[in-house]
């Protein structure tokens, strides 16, 4: 008895040790950001400590100092911010006919937006581009948030797992009291399934602050710049040199984009955790 | 009379629904056939064109397809997607499994735990590309640094850019993508609904703990196992570029062997002008993308719960 | 149940007039700071005197290059442009490693937000045969830019267009940058302007300094750069551009310059390739560098140690690619005007010699380059001026002639030789063979 006890014990405790050096890896990375960012630049190039030896907030004044930093903070927040309003009220009012009404075409519909979120969107991007350059909306945010208002496949899906959950019964007796089928929407729908828009909010939110892919391809121009291109090229180099990368800059860029997701997991996690536990099952 | 009054009413009721909710649908069409349908068949378009960025085009037929399946460089990065796309789909869903697991047994500190596991995922990869730049680096990153302190031997690799270590630091960048932390949240919830008494039973034939794992856990959540990993190559199709771009770029350094198409793609089209041959690539991209979607289908159409 | 389907309509519309203020939201905010600059102008107007400068002053020009401008307010020619001028100069740096085709997007959309383009060579003819970019010869007739006194090399490159598409903005070189504690601690003789290459190769061995365990701590020399890779081919004797058919040709020089470069890998004289690429030179970790001319001013007096200049070593004959940009207007911009008088500023003689003391770059106009403001005064520890102007007799306009992705792939072609992963010959033959893939598409 005494025995098993005692193997327990060791059990858990080399099991908590796992935890802590998986836990260790995985923030590792971010540990090596936050340092990076108050290092010197010959300081980082040539010795890997993990406390700086002579920590300077130089880097945060450089980026502050010597590049519209505020624009590509407002750029990304209007990026998030129209997508995201986009998609919420698109991809819910697709999802309510598929999840509450019998019509003809419902399974052929269904299956085409299943079927295009198989779709990666890399491989469309050249026609869009191409498309997106007649019409003059390159080098703006339009080619990122117009289409977000024509509904996200996948956001449909998931507005639809949702509303099926809701009991039809509600539906039914607020079309007895004389509501129509937007009514029902708009009255029944929409407030019973608040944390829902919370969370593909949410989700769409930390989806459009790390995207790096479209904006590479659409944004030319300063002034367009979100905060993940601004990474990539203005703060990547050294003042008046092209070919020396600024690494501590970039580490401290890196670490004011790091810290909102960071905030809203330590703030919003309920959202943040359930809703991508949520989409996962379901989606 | 009355019966076809009441048919005719019935009929019309039927047409007004169904143009109620194609008119709820209609956001969606739209999208769907402007950006969507168009740019697929444009894209087909193109690929008989020697558009350049410049937007001047000849229509040149298959000279690009035939172009394309000369060339090494085609070649070789079709195998390199097809390769990446399915490793990191194995090597994410097997991390996320263990931290699942771990984060699944219970003991104090777990809040801390899942925010340690959980937060890479949530932070830009591109800013995730550039720590890995300097972690792997040769001359001074943490991880030569480390090894270096552990040993006592001057560690000297070059992690990003010798051909023998390049993929095992690839892989173990994408540990720590949204990918991986959406499947270890969904794996969490997944562990917890496998009932105890199935445990206890094993705990009374005296199972090992691995014995307990494959017969038990292992075939309790194989349905999430299945569909999360099929999602992830859709994510890894997807997301490789945001990645592999700042990482080891658009020449998909070294030697071309993290080049995926999507980087080839931008390449052709942005650093070469050619962007009809960067559209043929794309609808190479489009049908591998439509191959790994008929995998999804076949494999979700045996789960249960999917359309359920 | 009418209402339902008035209402279904109702809904689409608001649909879509949601879609519009989406837009719209975001074209006000486009729109905002043209107003701004209107009320300037308006307020500017009315202090300025003379009417005809009335039409330029105030307004504001946006100007694409991939240089950071320099930090110093002196040494900024954009900020000093601002007073000289009155037009507000707005700078859009676009990195190197994505600049050319950022600018081929910009032309090939008819993008409007910019007003000067900084063409690169390669460009530069494309640009004007596709009509993104106007000739300036009525303007250049009305103004004293002194464009008979360009450097030959200059002027050649310019020809055959059918007229005055750029400008040059200045003349860069690629020059070899040493060490000089590192060469008195070793006690190797400084490198001088007839250096040859075995004479680099020897003191190269000789400066690097290992450590017990065979690990170099010291480099004897930094791997070339993405430009000076194209110097140690075309130094070894290949022609690297063939002006003639627009191609890219590489043979026996790039094979046996990368084998000499991959021998020096091996033993430890040059780091390899990788991923934190630093600069090992500024770092005090490697005694030389072959880098463009323009690193003197970003080094200024920055550098915690003693350091020259010299040309880069002469192998079969003396070789370095001259870089310049050209200073282009938009086709589409709607501030053609100011945009010249921005150009004129910078090629006039204030505005060259701050770049020149900026950057270390010499002008492209003979006479102002004769003034020698090149020689950045921050830089005290240098004495071999004459390097520059040696150099600059030696240089060719060749790689920048290409593609960049199909220069920027045989970098890769090439380092993948220098890890062994290729030998030199196949990294050789891939890359021209890309080359060919990629040119005449």
């Amino acid at each position: 008895m005494n025995q098993t006890i005692v193997k327990k014990k060791i059990g858990r405790s080399f099991i908590l040790l796992l935890k802590i050096v998986v836990a260790v890896i995985m923030f590792s990375p971010i540990i090596w950001v936050f340092s990076g960012s108050f290092k010197g630049i010959n300081e980082f190039t040539t010795s890997s400590n993990i406390i700086p030896a002579k920590a300077t907030l130089e880097n945060f004044a450089y980026i502050f100092k010597n590049s519209n930093y505020l624009v590509y903070v407002r750029n990304t927040v209007l990026l998030m911010a129209g997508t995201t309003a986009g998609t919420l009220l698109s991809s819910a009012l697709v999802a309510y006919p598929l999840a509450r009404m019998n019509f003809t075409g419902k399974n052929v519909i269904f299956a085409i937006i299943v079927g295009t979120m198989m779709i990666p969107n890399i491989a469309l991007i050249i026609p869009q581009y191409i498309m997106f350059g007649k019409i003059g909306w390159l080098d703006s945010l339009l080619p990122m948030i117009v289409p977000a208002f024509f509904a996200y496949p996948y956001n449909v899906f998931l507005f639809r797992q949702f509303f099926r959950s809701i009991p039809k019964e509600l539906d039914e007796a607020a079309t007895i009291d004389g509501c129509s089928k937007i009514g029902v929407f708009f009255k029944v729908l929409v407030p019973l399934s608040k944390p829902t828009f919370v969370t593909i909010g949410v989700l769409s939110c930390v989806f459009w602050w790390n995207e790096l892919t479209q904006p590479v391809f659409y944004i030319n121009s300063d002034q367009w710049r979100t905060l993940t291109i601004a990474l990539m090229t203005t703060f990547m180099y050294t003042a008046g040199n092209a070919f020396v990368i600024n690494w501590p800059s970039i580490m401290a860029a890196s670490t004011l984009m790091i810290i909102p997701p960071m905030l809203l997991y330590l703030f919003g996690s309920k959202f943040l955790v359930e809703g991508i536990k949520t989409s996962g099952l379901k989606g | 009379m009355n019966e076809v009054n009441e048919q005719t009413s019935v009929r019309k009721k039927q047409l007004r629904n169904n143009l109620t909710a194609y008119a709820f649908c209609a956001p969606w069409m739209i999208g769907f056939v402007f950006f969507t349908l168009f740019p697929i068949g444009f894209m087909f378009a193109v690929s008989l064109t020697n558009r350049k960025l410049n937007g001047i085009s000849d229509f040149i037929g298959f000279a690009n397809y035939r172009n394309l399946l000369q060339s090494e460089t085609f070649w070789n990065s079709f195998q390199v997607t097809i390769f990446f796309t399915i490793i990191m789909m194995i090597v994410t869903t097997i991390w996320a499994v263990i931290m699942a697991m771990l984060l699944n047994y219970k003991q104090k500190l777990n809040g801390i735990f899942q925010f340690c596991y959980f937060l890479p995922s949530v932070i830009p990869t591109v800013a995730l590309a550039y720590a890995f730049r300097t972690i792997f680096g040769k001359e001074a990153g943490l991880l030569n640094a480390i090894i270096t302190s552990i040993s006592g031997k001057n560690a000297n690799v070059n992690w990003l850019y010798d051909s023998h270590t390049v993929y095992f630091a690839v892989f173990f960048i994408t540990l720590f993508t949204y990918n991986t932390g959406q499947m270890m949240l969904t794996f969490r919830s997944g562990l917890n609904d496998v009932p105890r008494e199935l445990y206890e039973a094993c705990d009374i034939d005296g199972a090992s703990a691995f014995r307990k794992f494959r017969n038990v856990t292992l075939p309790m959540i194989s349905p999430i196992v299945l569909f999360n990993s099929v999602m992830g190559c859709i994510s890894a199709l997807n997301g490789s570029f945001a990645l592999l771009y700042p990482l080891t770029g658009e020449s998909g350094d070294p030697n071309g062997m993290t080049q995926v198409l999507s980087l080839l793609i931008y390449k052709e089209a942005f650093s070469n002008m050619k962007v009809g041959y960067a559209c043929a690539l794309s609808v190479v991209l489009f049908l591998i993308a439509c191959m790994f979607g008929i995998g999804i289908f076949a494999v979700s159409k045996r789960m249960v719960y999917y359309e359920n | 149940m009418k209402r339902n389907k008035v209402l279904a309509l109702l809904l689409s519309t608001s649909m879509i007039i949601g879609m519009l203020t989406g837009c719209g939201s975001s074209k006000t905010e486009e729109a905002a700071p043209a107003t701004e600059t209107a009320t300037e102008e308006t307020t500017e107007t009315a202090e300025a005197e003379p009417v005809e400068e009335a039409a330029v002053e105030g307004t504001k020009v946006t100007i694409a290059v991939w240089n950071e401008p320099n930090s110093d307010e002196a040494l900024n020619m954009y900020a000093q442009c601002e007073k000289a001028t009155g037009i507000d100069v707005e700078v859009t740096v676009v990195p190197e490693s994505d600049y050319s085709s950022k600018l081929n997007q910009m032309v090939s959309t008819k993008d409007s937000s910019t007003d000067i383009y900084v063409v690169w060579e390669n460009d530069i003819s494309n640009f004007a045969q596709v009509g993104g970019i106007i000739p300036m010869d009525d303007y250049l007739s009305k103004s004293e830019i002194k464009t008979d006194e360009f450097i030959d090399a200059v002027s050649k490159l310019s020809e055959g267009l059918g007229g005055t598409y750029g400008l040059p903005w200045c003349a860069a070189t690629e020059i070899l940058y040493y060490n000089q504690d590192m060469f008195d601690a070793a006690g190797v003789d400084y490198p001088t302007n007839d250096w040859s290459y075995a004479d680099f190769q020897a003191a190269a061995e000789k400066l690097t300094q290992k450590a017990e365990d065979g690990t170099t701590e010291v480099y004897g020399c930094a791997l070339p750069n993405t430009q000076t890779w194209w110097a140690g081919i075309g130094a070894a004797g290949d022609q690297v551009y063939d002006p003639s058919n627009g191609q890219m040709v590489l043979g026996e020089g790039a094979v046996s310059f990368v084998s000499d470069c991959f021998d020096m890998v091996e033993k430890g004289v040059m780091p390899a390739p990788s991923s934190d690429t630093a600069d090992l030179f500024a770092a005090g970790k490697a005694a030389m560098s072959w880098q463009g001319s323009w690193n003197i001013g970003t080094y200024g007096s920055e550098l915690g140690f003693n350091w020259d200049i010299a040309t880069l070593p002469t192998n079969a004959l003396k070789y370095n690619t001259l870089h310049t940009g050209f200073y282009t207007i938009n086709a589409n911009s709607k501030n053609q005007e100011a945009a010249f008088k921005v150009i004129e500023y910078l090629m006039g003689e204030e505005g060259q010699a701050i770049n020149s003391k900026a950057s270390g770059n010499p002008s492209a106009i003979k006479s102002i380059a004769d003034q020698g403001a090149w020689k950045v005064e921050a830089a005290t520890t240098i004495e071999n001026w004459d390097a520059i102007t040696d150099s600059l007799a030696a240089g060719v306009f060749g790689y920048t002639c290409l593609p960049s992705g199909v220069t920027n792939n045989a970098i890769s072609e090439f380092n993948a030789a220098l890890l062994g992963q290729k030998t030199p010959q196949e990294a050789v033959d891939s890359a021209s063979q890309y080359a060919k893939e990629t040119i005449g598409y």
